[in-house]
């Protein structure tokens, strides 16, 4: 079957009445999750992975990707209408979109974004939809020594891309790694790291550590500022949203800019929506021929990068599809759920589930327009979540938590476990240490570990492996040149750069 | 920052002690697998390394952490009563106390009654909202909670009593 035969059979799973309300379902949470200060597209996957559990593949998946790219639509609310980014990846619009908003321009900036989202969101898709079968073709070809070798390289470059202190992502992601072995190993039944804990024996599931370190944590973080509620905030009736024609027109070419350097961005490991919508609101800066209006609500700047985060946002499914790995904390997460409804991303997504990919693909189509006829009427209605007390939400974070970890095998370890998590990320965020790079070693730890030990049992136990088999060299010295790279930066200019992003 | 030296100290002995165990797991009958241990004592040997890094450059002059314009941060800040350490730590130390004992509670008072417990804990101590509120949203939060998991998902959910049964 050709792409397109595939993707027209995608449709015909995503578009079942059941999937259609798996995708609408999780978009419209993923919107509530973006429109939300402190609840990000990680503790949103997060909490709500275990209500997945033992439900079909194809739907729990689609359900998880709308919440992922329905948090990117939902962040520009706020953003705009009370200057509060819910996600990083937004921190650029509301410096465009709340000065618009001060001048009663900010129906127009919420219409805009919702109108480029869908653009970039759809050209995202289907560049997606082009890209991943051509890349799961030449990912199958890797064997155990390639893995591991990309792997490396995906390790540092979200460490050194993603945080402000490479040796900090470094170390987070260290950790992570550690943290997956911890438990019988299942090759050859030794026991390790469980200090003789019962609790111990089966590992330490995924969920409770991006519970413990995002939801619960987040909550800590909240408890010292005693976050009060969000002020009340203007409705605006459906026709204050439209832009007109001729500020359409000087949209679309920054939108559709956005679009293809989005997408590409999505795509390395690390990079990223956050990123993506930074270079983007540069760029546009430079080639624009009235640069002194940015930063004081110019709409062209809000289209672009509102467009940029959703088209990264589909970028970033391009490595997690095809090779399996993830390039930040939220597309770990969703990594998670794929491992845990047992479907294995990577090349063999594409021979083994192609229901379920093609399936996946074509629900994003679906949820890109469902997005459009949620956001634009239906802004008025997202305002009303921001009219609950912040204690109450938190609340409600923490029994969600408590139930989403206890359902995990209906025992209490697991709820102590969660809550260590809780301050551990609480204190390594007080240190400024990254968390999404720790997500990502552990997800990827076993993985990992495998291709290790596999490239060592391959060349009975010698290490030159990994450079005598020329795709797993480049790889190793591409991670080489990132690490001297850093270490130079570090000997230059000390260990900290100026912070572009938290993504996650 | 002294702190940075401190974790980079804790680092180095938890990389030298996950480096010794994975030393210490035996290696597998088949010559040709590396064995349980091999991965571990790669990872201890990386956190030693790093561990050493963050030392050395938490030594060295270096600018301040700086970061573009977050607008979220900047609210937060400016809303936040600005309250010293020891203050704002003490409240996260009496919320990770209450969460230790609602830990315990479930097996002994059942789902229901210790979350509604807890939530009004938090919200009336922790929160200072009004009792009856907090009583009427911990009710109402918990029952949601439980007719989600319980009900609907069949996720069978801590009773009464059953650390005794």
């Amino acid at each position: 079957m050709g792409g397109f035969e595939q993707l027209l059979h995608g449709f015909e799973v995503a578009a079942t009445p059941i999937n259609i309300m798996w995708a609408f379902l999780g978009v419209t949470v993923g919107t509530l999750i973006g429109v939300l200060p402190g609840v990000g597209p990680v503790t949103g996957i997060a909490l709500l992975l275990p209500l997945t559990f033992g439900r079909d593949p194809a739907g729990a998946l689609i359900l998880l990707a709308g919440i992922y790219y329905g948090a990117m639509y939902g962040g520009s609310t706020t953003s705009i209408l009370a200057n509060i980014p819910g996600e990083s990846s937004s921190v650029m619009t509301a410096v465009e979109g709340y000065e618009l908003s001060k001048k009663g321009r900010g129906g127009v900036a919420l219409g805009i974004s919702a109108i480029g989202s869908f653009i970039a969101g759809t050209i995202g898709v289907v560049l997606l939809g082009f890209f991943a079968p051509t890349i799961a073709g030449l990912a199958i070809k890797f064997g155990p020594p390639e893995y591991f070798g990309l792997m490396m390289v995906s390790f540092t470059l979200v460490a050194a891309l993603s945080t402000n202190n490479v040796i900090k992502g470094l170390i987070s992601t260290v950790i992570g790694l550690f943290i997956s072995i911890i438990g019988i190993d299942a090759l050859t039944g030794e026991q390790r790291f469980t200090f003789g804990l019962m609790g111990l024996l089966d590992g330490i599931d995924f969920v409770v550590v991006a519970i413990g370190l995002f939801a619960i944590a987040e909550l800590f973080v909240n408890l010292e500022s005693m976050q009060t509620p969000i002020p009340q905030l203007k409705a605006f009736r459906f026709r204050e949203l439209l832009p007109g024609a001729d500020e359409f027109k000087r949209c679309l070419a920054p939108i559709l800019r956005a679009s293809g350097l989005g997408f590409v961005v999505g795509v390395l490991p690390g990079a990223g929506a956050t990123i993506a919508s930074f270079l983007d609101y540069g760029m546009e800066k430079s080639i624009s021929k009235t640069p002194e209006k940015f930063g004081k609500g110019h709409l062209e700047a809000v289209a672009g990068v509102e467009s940029c985060n959703n088209a990264a946002a589909a970028g970033a499914f391009v490595p997690l599809l095809t090779l399996g790995i993830p390039g930040s904390g939220s597309t770990a997460v969703l990594l998670a759920g794929f491992m845990l409804l047992g479907v294995a991303p990577g090349p063999t997504l594409f021979t083994f589930h192609p229901d379920i990919l093609w399936g996946l693909i074509a629900s994003m189509y679906i949820g890109n327009v469902m997005l459009l006829v949620l956001n634009l009427p239906l802004i008025s209605v997202f305002m009303q979540i921001l009219r609950v007390p912040y204690p109450v939400l938190s609340l409600a974070i923490c029994l969600l938590s408590v139930l989403g970890v206890y359902s995990l095998n209906n025992n209490t370890f697991q709820l102590w476990l969660m809550l260590f998590f809780g301050i551990l990320g609480y204190v390594l965020r007080k240190l400024d240490f990254p968390l999404p790079p720790m997500l990502l070693g552990l997800v990827l730890g076993k993985m990992t570990e495998e291709a290790f030990r596999q490239s060592l049992s391959l060349s009975e136990g010698h290490w030159g492996i990994f450079l005598q088999r020329p795709i797993s060299l480049a790889l190793f010295i591409i991670l080489a040149a990132i690490l001297a790279y850093q270490a130079v930066q570090i000997v230059r200019h000390g260990a900290y750069k100026v912070r572009e992003s938290d993504d996650v | 920052m002294r702190s940075d030296r401190i974790v980079a100290v804790i680092l180095l002995l938890m990389g030298v002690f996950v480096f010794m165990e994975g030393l210490s797991i035996p290696r597998a009958a088949l010559q040709r697998e590396p064995g349980a241990g091999a991965f571990p004592m790669l990872l201890g040997v990386l956190m030693s390394v790093l561990a050493v890094a963050l030392f050395v450059s938490a030594g060295r002059k270096r600018k301040a952490p700086v970061r573009p314009p977050a607008p979220a941060e900047a609210v937060e800040k400016a809303r936040a009563v600005q309250e010293p350490l020891p203050a704002r730590l003490k409240r996260i130390g009496w919320v990770a106390l209450t969460l230790a004992v609602y830990f315990i509670l479930l097996k002994i008072l059942g789902f229901l009654a210790a979350s509604v417990l807890f939530g009004v804990i938090y919200l009336y101590l922790i929160y200072r909202q009004r009792i009856l509120s907090s009583l009427f949203t911990a009710v109402l939060l918990a029952a949601f909670g439980f007719l989600l998991f319980e009900v609907l998902l069949k996720v069978p959910l801590p009773e009464f009593l059953e650390s005794i049964k």
